[in-house]
Formats: structure tokens, C-alpha cells, sequence
């Protein structure tokens, strides 16, 4: 520096035009400039890629001691360059302006390299250094040029520490993102894997579905999808707070950038809560609604995401938005309606599609045991079909899955004038036996005053009494259908009679007013009487239809 | 519902039914033919046909002998001539058969007590093509009436019908694992009728009129059992299938791995789905849910755009996609909704407990397609 002061006095009492000696300083100094950005580059390109042939055996710095390099690198020689240019050219108009100029020109190079370096660090374990890094970056450049007038580079750097902040940021919710996939993937696989029927759960267990134990005999599925719901939710509580526990390091008052409104404002509102806590639950809601379209689902996965999706909008959402408003002490809350709602949504169409898959398995299992029987030569009926105890099984199942995740609802009363056995026996014997004597309009008026229209359009419930009932309507829709299409003999009529008595029996009690599946299975009966060869039909006797339902 | 729309007609037939098509051959009155469907008494063909003057439905009752109407198919040139497939019941046994039928000529009379009524006789018995096998139906060929595809089991045939009676053109096979016999079947009434489809589960098989070689084949991806298919009158390539999942999809069969639509509004099976013929835009469906419900699904249609009467430059859309109106007429599950042949803008529906209701499209929406500014 001496030297070179030296030169420039003598040059410039020998006369030297100002701007020409200006130039080849600035030149000069340039160099030196360029020598220890080239060090940072060449850190920049191994972090980039680190496999690739290292000619000179340089070896690969952290963040802290990359800032370091440049603090004593770069960050000196540009400060120390502007103190020597107004010593030595002070008077000279516009001196100023030439020196901001090269200045700036320069530093939008350090600037860019410093950025693509610090962004480069998005492990976790680098985050802890990556914040002392960024600091010190600031506060060094800052002091550097706090006394150069005419120059603000306050605003530029904050933009680079911002824009760090942002690739940190972004880094952390993909990672929730990815482990948000494999907690869902992990959660598939384990309901699809094969297992061995286990016998139903002992009495006193405890079972968010309340009073839903199977009877004896029937078998469960073995998984767990209470355990699994919690500890989805639990997955993706812990996921999001260990991310904001990572990014809490920025706030960090000790650090000179965070304090800054500029910073403040920014990393608060759209960095964690658009980037993070937003981003995330769209993310979550987006992967279970993909689920809504794929028919390989199994649908037990439809009812755990649906359970999940219910209960981030009813509970997990708000708490851990209350919760990211503490950790940072934000005082403005977020506005969670549209996520909250979409999520309910999101919800309610995962249990709808539920609804449609069991109901449409149940109906396949129906309308293939209908539509491949030959109803015109069929022997008296000795037994209940196996189909329909297969149905009833499966019924049992989709009970006992559903009363896992959600509660009960509301039944209707019985009436209670007998039990449950004559109840549905007297019925029977009202409605059918009379068919001989009856003109068949007639006969469908009188049975249309007495019963409600069923109705397949009112959404589903998140309750266990409403999906079981929406699922069975369906079903026995779909037994109706396929009787329809079929012609009967004596003994074929009588078989469709034994086996509605079978499903009445079995069914009532799995729906939320028990009258529906009286009444529909009372169509399905209607419907085979219309489709009867004889006429009018010959019905068994209602005492012999229940001996054969109770043989089972 | 805000709408101006002209009420519905309901008309009770005192037996179910589940067969309705339009009189193709009537180009000048709004008429349609329903069969009765039962096993207990005498069965009927009612041939309905709406005056738009008075807007009275005329009714010709006529006696079907063969047995119960499983399916009506009226000749595209000869208003007095259908194809039907029926029931025909014995003492103890019940056989499904096919068989063209002719309407006699209606005597001055216009009474319609039972004492009285005219039958529909069997002009043509197709035993001999279906043998054991039971038949599923039987559509004209729509451009040339002496021809028509015979549907039964898994065999599609094709035949001719002449003086000495039907011969068979070609016969294919169309089998599916998992089902006993074709659903249903469709013409592909472009390009002078080049081919046929047939529908087994959840497969639309396509044949080559000329030849009987497969054409073309396309699968529903969720394995949904299809009941019915209709292709779009105008827009070549293009058709709408409609399921047991309630979707009614509409296809380009150029790229069958990917429908080009998938609109889910009934909530049990889809059994009917019907373009209107004269203007593409407007689909009919029907269900097992009781409901009938108007499509639009205008940005699919030969028509999507016009010139807007305000300004030449600029194309607007003729209608929006999505629900037109639902109808909430039937109480039992409707098989059959068809449009009228002779009015764009009629149609009727029939439920399995008899229920006949003629409906028409909401004036707006008929204002809308036409242009006329209301």
C-alpha cells in the first residue's frame, strides 16, 4: 500500500491526467480483488460438486470458514482499496461516483457467490453454522462499508442473507415433504400386508368406536387403524416441529440480520408461515386427495386418511398454528379458514369414496352370486346361501374398521313393543304373505304409505352409523337391480326369501334406522314377486324360513 | 330452481316397464313406444305421442302377446315396424327371445278399452339366430333398415333381413371373464356405419361392419361394469359410456387409455346415457338413484364456440360444462331416458314402477344453444 501511494503522488505531480491514474489503480486493486473471489468460486464449484477431480487439492470449507476467506479476503481489500482512493484522490469531481461505481460492480459478484455458496447448505447439521455464517457475512460487509459515503450495501446484503434464509427454508419443507410420503407409504403397506385373521377385540378394550364389538365368531382385520391414525398425526406434529425448531435459529437475537425489520417481517410472514406451516398442510392435503382418484387404494387407507384430515382441521391445524405463534412470537394470527376447510373437504370426500369402494365390493359380491345363477331350476332351499353370510362377515369388518376411527352416532329407537327376532319375523309375515290377495299397484302404494322414500343423496357422516348404513343402502340397491333382471321358479323365489330373512336379521343393527333395511330388502322381495314365474308366487312358511336363517 | 321451464308430463302405465325409444321414423310428432314388463298379466306397447299445440299426450295402446318387453328398437324408416326382445313364458319355464314386430294400422276408433285394442304382431322370429343363446337386444342398422346387429350371450351378429327371412353376415364373439353375456350395444352411425360396439363388464368392443374383424377396444380403469353407451351424432370419434360407479366418461376411442371426461353425479348405476342429436352439447342420463340428469358438456361437443351477437371478433362459449338440470320425477330406478326424434328439445324417461314423464330442456338453455337474445 505504501508503494503503491508512493507511485500514484509521484505520477500525479508528473501530471498524469486524474481519470487515466484513477483507471489503472482501480485496475490494479481490481486484480487483487478478482485473485480471492477466484478462491471463493473455486469453493462454490467443489461444494457443487464434490466428486469432481481436484487438481490443485483444495480442500472444501464450511460456510463459517468460507465467510471467513472472504472476511479476510475480499471484504479487507475492498475496504481498504476505498480508504486509499479518497487519501489519494480526494479533490477529484466525481471520484465518488467512479469508486461506487467499481464498487458496486464488484461486490454484485461477491454478493452472487456468497449466495449460491451459503445456499448450497441444506443438511440439517449445516444449519447451526450456516445462521453464524450468514452473520457474520453481514456484520463484516456492513462494517467494511458503513463509512463509504454515497454507499449502501445494507439493503443488498440483507438480500442475499433473505435469500439464504429462503433456499434453508425451502429445503426443510421438502424434507417434511418427503417424510410426510413415507409416513403415508409406510401406513399402505402395513394395511395391505397380509396377515392372519385375529379373533375380535376383548371386551374391555379400549376402542374409539365405543360399543362396537363384533360377535363371536366374526374376525377383525388385525390392524390397528386407531394406532395408526395417532401416530400419523403425531408424525406430522413432530415433523413440523422440528422444523420450526431449525429455523428458530435465524430469529436468534444475538445475530445482527435478524433484528433487522427488513429480515423480520419477511422471515415471519412469508417464509415460515407461507413456506413452511401453509406449504406443508396444502402438501398433506393435496397427497390424501390424490387418493380419491386411485383405484389401487386400499380402502381402509381412504378411511385413516380421511380420520387424519378431520382431525388436522378440527384440532391439530389451530394448535399448531397457536403453537408456531409462540415459538416466534408473532403476535398476528394466520387466517386458517381456507386450509381448514379445505381439509374438511378433503375429508369428507375421502369418506365418500370409501363408501363407494366397500359398497361397491359388496355389490360386486351380490350382483355376480345373482347373475350367474340359473333361478329357473333351482332345488327347495335347505340353507342361506354362503354369499350372503360372506356379506354379512364383510359388513362386520367394515363395522368394526369404521368404529375404530370414528364415534358411533345417533340410531334411531327401536320401538319397543317385542324383540329383536319377532320384530323382524312379524314383518315378514305382514307384508308377504298377503301378495296373493293383493293387485300389485295396490300393493305398492300401500307399502310406499307406510315406509319412507330411501334416499341415497344425503352425505355421508363422518359417524359410524352413517357410513355403515350409506354402504348397505347401496348394497342391497344393488341386489335389487339384479333381481330385476332375473326371471324366478317356485324354489328360486323362496331362496331369494330365505335370504333377505338372513340379511335381516344380520343388517338392522349396523344401520341408523332399521327400518331402511326392512324396507329395501321389502322391495327386493317385492321386485323377485314380480319377477316370479308362478303366479301368484308360492312363499315359504315363515316358521320353516327361520329355521333354515337360524341352521347358520 | 329460477328456471322457466315447461312442467313435466307424468303418465302412469299400470305395469312396470323398462323399454322406451323414440319413433326415429316420425320425424313430425313428438312420439315415443313403451313396453310393459310382467309376468302376472297381459303385457302392452304404448305408443305415446305428445301435441305440442294443446299439450296433451295421445296415447294408442296396443296388446303385446309374445310375452314381457325387455327391449324396444323402432325401424329408423318405417314408423310401424320394431325390433323387441321379450320374456315368453310357459307353464313352468321362461325363455328370453327376439323378434321384429309390426304395429297394425290404427282403425278410426280411438278407443282404447282393453276390448278393443289392436296387437303387435310378430313379423319376423329370430329364434333361429340366437339358438341358445339369450338375447340382449337388437338395433337397426341406422342408416339402412334392412340390416341390424342381434345381440346374444357373447355373440354379436350381424345380419340381413330379407324376403326369405334374417341371414347372418357375420357372426364375432365378445366374451369377458367374469360375466355371462354382453350388456348392450351401440352403432357408430358415422361414415356410412363402419362398425358396431358391444359391451361386456367394463370393455367396449368395437367391430368392423364391413368384415366383422375387431375394430377397436376400450376399458374402463376402474374395472366399473358399463350399462349403457351412446356415441356423439356430430363429433366423429367421440362417445359417452355410463357406469355402475354412477360416471358418465366421455371418450375420443383414438386414445382409449384416457377419457377425456369423467362426471360422477348419480349415486348408484348410470342405465342410460343419451346424446341429443341435434345439438351434441346436450347429454341425458339416467339411473337406478331415480334421477335424470342434463348434461352440458358443451366443450366437448362439435359446437363448443360462436361468434358472440355483440361483437364479430370475439368466440364465447355456447354453455358451461356441468349439470343443466336434474329431474326429480321418478320414484323408482329410471332404465331409460330418450330424446325425441322429431324436437330437440323434448325427452322422456321411464321408471320400472311404469312411471312415464316427458320433460323438456329449460328455455334459457334452448335460448342459449339457439342464439336468440332473451
Amino acid at each position: 500500500a505504501e508503494q503503491l501511494s508512493e507511485s500514484v503522488r509521484l505520477l500525479q505531480e508528473l501530471g498524469n491526467p486524474a481519470d487515466n491514474l484513477i483507471q489503472t489503480f482501480l485496475a490494479h486493486e481490481a486484480v487483487k480483488l478478482d485473485k480471492s473471489l477466484e478462491v471463493l468460486r473455486a469453493q462454490v464449484h467443489l461444494c457443487q460438486d464434490p466428486t469432481k477431480v481436484n487438481a490443485d487439492s483444495v480442500v472444501l470449507m464450511d460456510s463459517l470458514e468460507f465467510i471467513d476467506e472472504a472476511c479476510n479476503g475480499f471484504v479487507p481489500i475492498l475496504a481498504d482499496t476505498a480508504t486509499l482512493f479518497y487519501q489519494l484522490f480526494a479533490d477529484h469531481q466525481g471520484g465518488e461516483v467512479i469508486l461506487n461505481d467499481w464498487i458496486t460492480e464488484h461486490l454484485e459478484e461477491y454478493l452472487n457467490i456468497v449466495k449460491t455458496r451459503l445456499s448450497l447448505d441444506k443438511e440439517e447439521r449445516e444449519s447451526v453454522i450456516l445462521v453464524r455464517a450468514l452473520d457474520r457475512f453481514y456484520k463484516k460487509l456492513s462494517a467494511a462499508t458503513r463509512n463509504l459515503p454515497g454507499l449502501d450495501t445494507c439493503q443488498a446484503s440483507l438480500n442475499v442473507v433473505l435469500a439464504v434464509t429462503e433456499a434453508c427454508v425451502d429445503a426443510t419443507a421438502a424434507n417434511m415433504e418427503a417424510e410426510l410420503r413415507e409416513n403415508v407409504l409406510a401406513a399402505r403397506q402395513a394395511i395391505a400386508a397380509p396377515r392372519t385373521r385375529m379373533p375380535p377385540p376383548a371386551e374391555g378394550a379400549v376402542n374409539s368406536g365405543g360399543g362396537a364389538v363384533a360377535p363371536p365368531g366374526a374376525a377383525t382385520s388385525g390392524i390397528n387403524l386407531i394406532e395408526m391414525v395417532n401416530s400419523l398425526q403425531d408424525q406430522i406434529v413432530d415433523s413440523l416441529k422440528t422444523a420450526l425448531g431449525r429455523l428458530k435459529m435465524f430469529t436468534d437475537p444475538e445475530l445482527t440480520f435478524s433484528v433487522k425489520s427488513g429480515f423480520r417481517s419477511r422471515f415471519s410472514r412469508d417464509l415460515i408461515w407461507n413456506s413452511i406451516f401453509f406449504k406443508q398442510f396444502w402438501f398433506i392435503r393435496d397427497t390424501c386427495h390424490k387418493f380419491t382418484g386411485d383405484v389401487t387404494v386400499p380402502p381402509a387407507l381412504l378411511l385413516l386418511l380421511s380420520r387424519t384430515c378431520l382431525d388436522l382441521h378440527v384440532s391439530t391445524i389451530p394448535f399448531l398454528a397457536t403453537y408456531t405463534q409462540d415459538e416466534f412470537g408473532l403476535s398476528e394470527s394466520p387466517n386458517l379458514s381456507k386450509i381448514c376447510t379445505s381439509m374438511a373437504s378433503t375429508s369428507q370426500l375421502l369418506l365418500e369414496r370409501y363408501v363407494q369402494v366397500e359398497s361397491g365390493d359388496l355389490s360386486v359380491l351380490l350382483g355376480k352370486s345373482v347373475e350367474a345363477r340359473d333361478w329357473l331350476s333351482s332345488v327347495e332351499p335347505r340353507s342361506v346361501r354362503a354369499v350372503m353370510k360372506r356379506i354379512v362377515e364383510d359388513v362386520n369388518l367394515i363395522d368394526s374398521q369404521v368404529g375404530q376411527l370414528y364415534e358411533e352416532g345417533n340410531k334411531k329407537p327401536r320401538s319397543g313393543e317385542s324383540t329383536r327376532r319377532l320384530g323382524g319375523a312379524s314383518r315378514a309375515r305382514s307384508v308377504f304373505s298377503n301378495y296373493g290377495n293383493l293387485d300389485s299397484s295396490l300393493a305398492t302404494n300401500i307399502q310406499k304409505l307406510f315406509s319412507e322414500r330411501i334416499d341415497f343423496f344425503t352425505p355421508v357422516k363422518p359417524t359410524k352409523v352413517s357410513v355403515l348404513t350409506l354402504i348397505i343402502k347401496l348394497g342391497l340397491k344393488t341386489l335389487l337391480e339384479c333381481v330385476r333382471l332375473k326371471t324366478f321358479s317356485k324354489y328360486g323365489l323362496q331362496q331369494i326369501q330365505v335370504d333377505c330373512h338372513y340379511l335381516q336379521l344380520h343388517l338392522w343393527k349396523f344401520v341408523q334406522d332399521e327400518d331402511v333395511v326392512h324396507h329395501l330388502l321389502d322391495e327386493i322381495m317385492y321386485s323377485a314377486v314380480l319377477r316370479s314365474l308362478h303366479q301368484p308366487p308360492v312363499l315359504m312358511e315363515a316358521s320353516v324360513v327361520e329355521v333354515i336363517c337360524d341352521k347358520v | 330452481m329460477g328456471e322457466e321451464t315447461e312442467p313435466s308430463l307424468i303418465y302412469g302405465l299400470e305395469l312396470q316397464g323398462r323399454s322406451l325409444a323414440p319413433i326415429t321414423a316420425d320425424t313430425e310428432n313428438i312420439s315415443f313406444m313403451v313396453g310393459t314388463q310382467s309376468l302376472k298379466s297381459d303385457n302392452f306397447v304404448y305408443i305415446v305421442t305428445l301435441d305440442e299445440d294443446t299439450g296433451l299426450l295421445h296415447k294408442r295402446i296396443l296388446k303385446y302377446p309374445a310375452g314381457e318387453v325387455w327391449s324396444l328398437n323402432p325401424n329408423p324408416t318405417d314408423p310401424n315396424l320394431f325390433l323387441s326382445t321379450y320374456g315368453e313364458k310357459s307353464q313352468d319355464s321362461w325363455k328370453k327371445k327376439a323378434a321384429v314386430f309390426r304395429i297394425p294400422e290404427s282403425k278410426n276408433n280411438s278407443s282404447n278399452d282393453e276390448g278393443n285394442l289392436d296387437s303387435v304382431d310378430i313379423e319376423v322370429q329370430l329364434d333361429e339366430i340366437t339358438g341358445k343363446n339369450e338375447p340382449v337386444g337388437a338395433w337397426y342398422q341406422p342408416n339402412e333398415a334392412s340390416k341390424f346387429c342381434l345381440i346374444a350371450g357373447n355373440s354379436v351378429n350381424y345380419l340381413q333381413l330379407q324376403e326369405s327371412g334374417p341371414t347372418k353376415i357375420w357372426e364375432a364373439e365378445h366374451s369377458v371373464r367374469g360375466q355371462t353375456k354382453i350388456e348392450t350395444g351401440a352403432w357408430n352411425p358415422h361414415r356410412h356405419c363402419h362398425q358396431v360396439s358391444s359391451v361386456s363388464g367394463s370393455q367396449v368392443m368395437t367391430w368392423d361392419t364391413r368384415t366383422g374383424d375387431k375394430a377397436w377396444t376400450l376399458n374402463v380403469a376402474s374395472g366399473s361394469n358399463i350399462r349403457s353407451m351412446d356415441y356423439n351424432p356430430n363429433k366423429q370419434y367421440y362417445l359417452a359410456t355410463g357406469g355402475d360407479d354412477g360416471s358418465l366418461i366421455i371418450w375420443d376411442y383414438r386414445a382409449p387409455s384416457e377419457p377425456l371426461t369423467t362426471v360422477r353425479e348419480h349415486s348408484h348405476w348410470l342405465w342410460s346415457v343419451r346424446y341429443n342429436s341435434f345439438h351434441d352439447q346436450l347429454i341425458l342420463s339416467a339411473g337406478s338413484d331415480c334421477r335424470v340428469q342434463l348434461h352440458s358438456q358443451a366443450s366437448l361437443s362439435s359446437e363448443p364456440l360462436r361468434q358472440s351477437l355483440e361483437d364479430d371478433d370475439v368466440q364465447e362459449k355456447i354453455l358451461d360444462d356441468g349439470i343443466v338440470q336434474t329431474f326429480f320425477d321418478h320414484e323408482d330406478s329410471v332404465y331409460t331416458a330418450e330424446w325425441s326424434s322429431a324436437d330437440p328439445w323434448t325427452f322422456a324417461s321411464l321408471s320400472y314402477d311404469g312411471r312415464l314423464v316427458i320433460s323438456h330442456v329449460p328455455r334459457s338453455v334452448k335460448y342459449r344453444i339457439l342464439n336468440i337474445d332473451t
